[in-house]
């Protein structure tokens, strides 16, 4: 009895074969000699490369004003997806045939997968790691002071590992649908198109399409980016930047004194006509002024004085003029009426007009006033922005992981 | 369309005589290959039956999809173009990516279009030349083609309907303890919206120990066969090996099965013995310790000859060594059944024979082995039965022979193996084209 017992244990006993968690480390294993023995390391210094040209166009003005933080973002998150997008996009479909036989053979495809994505992880940190270090020494500075860790340097390194990471898992995805190389390196174009045309960070998007930007990684990496450098603490420069490069340009022409009396009648300016033009004065106490400016002596102020006291101007502060009272002088002169033919040309470069206006004033108004108009919610320095960013570029990830699961695990549907 | 492109010109006349011409060609060509000539005049059928006509059915199904899409854009066209403009900035929006759907539909039926044209010259045994007529001036060659004698299709979608083609045994072979029972009904595919049978009306039993050869010519399902048998592909059949039904323990049995691609596929950056070693790593139960798999691989590494490379990287191997890493891995779990898709491929004559004789001594340990090759006569010596797959009018394969190996050479009345792979394949493939014969004559010898 105890016999057929045995018997019949050892008849349905069921043969064990390696869990999903050993064969990881097995495709481990083969990743790595694959990383040595067939040129996977190649992906390295070519991230150096691109580092360093990107590097070379930013270092001098990201983390500066909001155009160079803006445009260093958008730069180095294509960096992060081109990184991420090499990585891995020949990865899974080079070895379609072998994985289709292996996993006839009993192999796992989530630890196929789940290997890959260590083995990416392990690539994109030292590609990420890299890339800092060349920016570093091409002279982009950094502030010293980070957001989420006590250096900037590591949050923006983190952000980028993100964006290489999800970027890898995304080709990842399009190597597992691709059943040859050819086809994903076919397929891989439109994608990164879609990833920099649809970030809407630096190509304006027409609004049928805006809500496209959510669904791409270089949405989040350029929010993400852009929030670490202050963006919106930042001077906008470039409308300064073309109005000084305008300096030298002259402005002017011809004009009646007819035109100049039209102008000032017109409706636009008729709206103003209660705004001070002249401020209200004490004659006496601008004599004084005006001397002191001139850098008259005590005795030069006194012979001043004296002079005004002989003329006998009141001593008693005026009333404000105002441009109406100004205007409706103007229209009672009848010596300006008399001269309403007559022609003068008015000639000055820009560069005049702004000392005219006080250079440092106006660049301080134009630069504060376009920064205040690009403000950006999206890109506020905030804690829960920048973690906001990560854990959408972390869903990405996994997201696309998932799926590169769920179409490997139809490999045996392929045609022959 | 093309014409127009080459003759630059818009004219409506031109396009009138050519549609109407083509049509007419058409419907000639489509009676001379045995369908409906009027289907020509109706758009997506006549896509569908010149993809019958000229043997590409994918593509005249594929090229029909591709018309509907066509002739719905231009019907939304007509309809938003008659109806009251409401909304100009949407309606743009739309003809915009309509445009582009369209061109996307007007390319896909362009190539499909070309590729039946292809498919055409074949059924017509007429040189590829004629595709610079085709192409751009299709009414032409349709014209000729459809309606003068000296041009006659080569088969006709008529003789599809043959005897042998709809005549099955209805036999069923034996299911025993020991050896393995494959009794298939059909294995079917969907291609396009259409069921295709693939393979039908299989059934055999293969005693332990014996090695069978496997001969068909090419498309016969061959590689299909063996994939439903060894439960990758599942078919409306009963698989049995050794007593366990393979389809529902396929889990647990799928490990007692070694089948050996016809391609090598291998990573070239693992080195032979790593190769091995994760081979084992996977196929063998996880209670083998790593002292009994370093064990099993150095002994496979004996029988296959590998032992003086294992350090070796898989690129660097000769074609013979890899053949031999390539069985070697599937070896490993020592499996009962035991199918190689050509592994003779790119082997000179000495090595294939020594390859053989290495299987040879795997079989006679009481292994079945399933061997596909297409040199087989040098090595005829060491099989024990054949496996005779042929096309039939279908183009479904179908069982021409199964049996010992000397008897085969009575059924076929050939000597050769090679000979009688000659007699099955179809004419236009340099053949005999006695295969629906071959496969009505053993139904009925399975019948009784």
């Amino acid at each position: 009895m105890a016999e057929v017992s045995a018997q019949k244990t050892r008849r349905f006993r069921r043969i064990r074969h390696r869990g999903r968690g050993s064969q990881v480390f097995i495709y481990l294993g083969k990743q790595l000699r694959f990383f040595i023995n067939e040129n996977d390391w190649k992906v390295l210094p070519m991230a150096a490369v691109i580092a360093a040209l990107v590097g070379m166009v930013i270092r001098k003005r990201f983390f500066i004003n909001m155009e160079g933080s803006l445009i260093g973002a958008f730069a180095l998150t294509c960096v992060a997806i081109w990184n991420g997008c090499f990585n891995s996009i020949q990865s899974v479909c080079r070895e379609r045939p072998i994985i289709k036989r292996e996993h006839r053979s009993g192999m796992h495809i989530s630890s196929y997968v789940l290997a890959h994505m260590i083995y990416q992880l392990m690539l994109c940190v030292l590609q990420t790691g890299l890339t800092m270090y060349v920016l570093q020494i091409l002279g982009v500075k950094f502030p010293a002071k980070g957001f989420m860790t006590p250096w900037m340097i590591v949050d923006v390194g983190i952000t980028m590992l993100m964006i290489t990471y999800a970027s890898d898992m995304m080709s990842l995805f399009l190597s597992s649908i691709s059943h040859t190389t050819t086809g994903a390196m076919t397929l891989m174009p439109f994608v990164l198109i879609f990833q920099l045309v649809f970030s809407g960070g630096v190509i304006p998007l027409p609004a049928w399409s805006q809500g496209l930007s959510a669904f791409t990684i270089s949405n989040y990496g350029i929010q993400a980016i852009a929030s670490q450098s202050g963006y919106n603490e930042m001077p906008m420069v470039t409308a300064w930047n073309t109005l000084e490069g305008m300096k030298n340009r002259e402005v002017g022409g011809t004009v009646t004194v007819g035109q100049i009396m039209d102008f000032l009648n017109s409706e636009g300016v008729t709206k103003y006509r209660e705004k001070e033009v002249l401020p209200a004065i004490n004659l006496n106490e601008l004599a004084m002024t005006v001397g002191k400016e001139a850098g008259l002596s005590e005795e030069g102020l006194k012979m001043v004085e004296e002079g005004m006291k002989t003329l006998g101007t009141p001593d008693e502060t005026t009333k404000p003029l105002r441009l109406g009272e100004l205007i409706d002088i103007l229209n009672g002169s009848p010596a300006l009426q008399a001269r309403k033919d007559k022609s003068f040309t008015v000639k000055m470069t820009i560069g005049e007009l702004l000392d005219l206006a006080g250079e440092e004033k106006v660049k301080d108004i134009i630069q504060r006033a376009t920064a205040e108009a690009s403000y950006k919610e999206e890109y506020e320095r905030s804690g829960i922005n920048i973690a906001g960013n990560w854990f959408m570029l972390g869903m990405f990830a996994m997201f696309f992981a998932l799926l590169s699961v769920l179409v490997l695990e139809f490999i045996d549907k392929d045609k022959r | 369309m093309l014409a127009q492109i080459f003759l630059r010109t818009d004219s409506m006349g031109y396009y009138l005589i050519a549609s109407v011409l083509l049509l007419a060609g058409m419907w000639g060509v489509f009676v001379k290959c045995g369908l409906k000539g009027w289907h020509a005049l109706i758009p997506c059928v006549s896509e569908v039956n010149l993809g019958l006509a000229s043997g590409r059915e994918k593509e005249g199904r594929v090229a029909a999809a591709a018309r509907a899409v066509i002739i719905v854009m231009i019907v939304i066209d007509f309809i938003l173009n008659a109806g009251a403009n409401s909304n100009p900035e949407a309606l743009d929006r739309y003809f915009n990516l309509e445009s582009v759907i369209r061109l996307l539909a007007e390319m896909v039926l362009l190539i499909y279009t070309i590729r039946m044209y292809i498919g055409l010259t074949e059924v017509f045994g007429q040189k590829r030349r004629w595709l610079l007529l085709w192409i751009p001036f299709d009414f032409i060659p349709a014209c000729m083609w459809g309606w003068m004698k000296k041009y006659q299709p080569q088969w006709t979608a008529e003789e599809l309907k043959t005897e042998a083609a709809n005549y099955f045994s209805g036999a069923r072979a034996e299911v025993l303890d020991q050896g393995l029972t494959v009794n298939l009904e059909e294995r079917t595919a969907t291609e396009f919206f259409m069921k295709k049978y693939l393979l039908r009306d299989i059934h055999m039993y293969i005693q332990p120990g014996h090695m069978v050869l496997l001969l068909g010519g090419s498309g016969a399902g061959k590689t299909t066969y063996l994939n439903a048998v060894n439960g990758y592909e599942k078919a409306k059949a009963e698989v049995v090996l050794n007593g366990k039904n393979m389809y529902k323990n396929y889990k647990e049995m799928q490990y007692d099965i070694g089948f050996v691609p016809q391609l090598d596929l291998m990573r070239g950056s693992d080195s032979v013995y790593r190769t091995l070693m994760d081979a084992a790593s996977l196929r063998l139960p996880s209670d083998f310790t790593k002292a009994q798999r370093e064990a099993r691989v150095e002994e496979v590494m004996e029988i296959f000859g590998l032992t003086p490379v294992k350090d070796n990287l898989v690129v660097k191997l000769s074609g013979g060594q890899r053949k031999r890493l390539s069985i070697a891995m599937e070896f490993i779990p020592n499996p009962s059944l035991f199918i190689l898709d050509e592994p003779d491929s790119g082997l000179d004559g000495v090595m294939a024979r020594e390859l053989f004789q290495q299987l040879r001594m795997i079989a006679n340990q009481g292994k079945i082995i399933i061997v596909i090759t297409h040199t087989p006569d040098r090595v005829i010596d060491l099989f024990d039965d054949v496996i005779v797959l042929a096309k039939d009018a279908n183009r479904t394969g179908r069982l021409a022979y199964f049996g010992p190996i000397e008897e085969a050479r009575t059924f076929f009345g050939r000597d050769k193996m090679e000979e009688i792979v000659k007699s099955i394949n179809r004419k236009e493939e340099g053949g005999d084209g006695l295969a629906d014969e071959f496969i009505l004559k053993y139904a009925e010898v399975q019948h009784g």
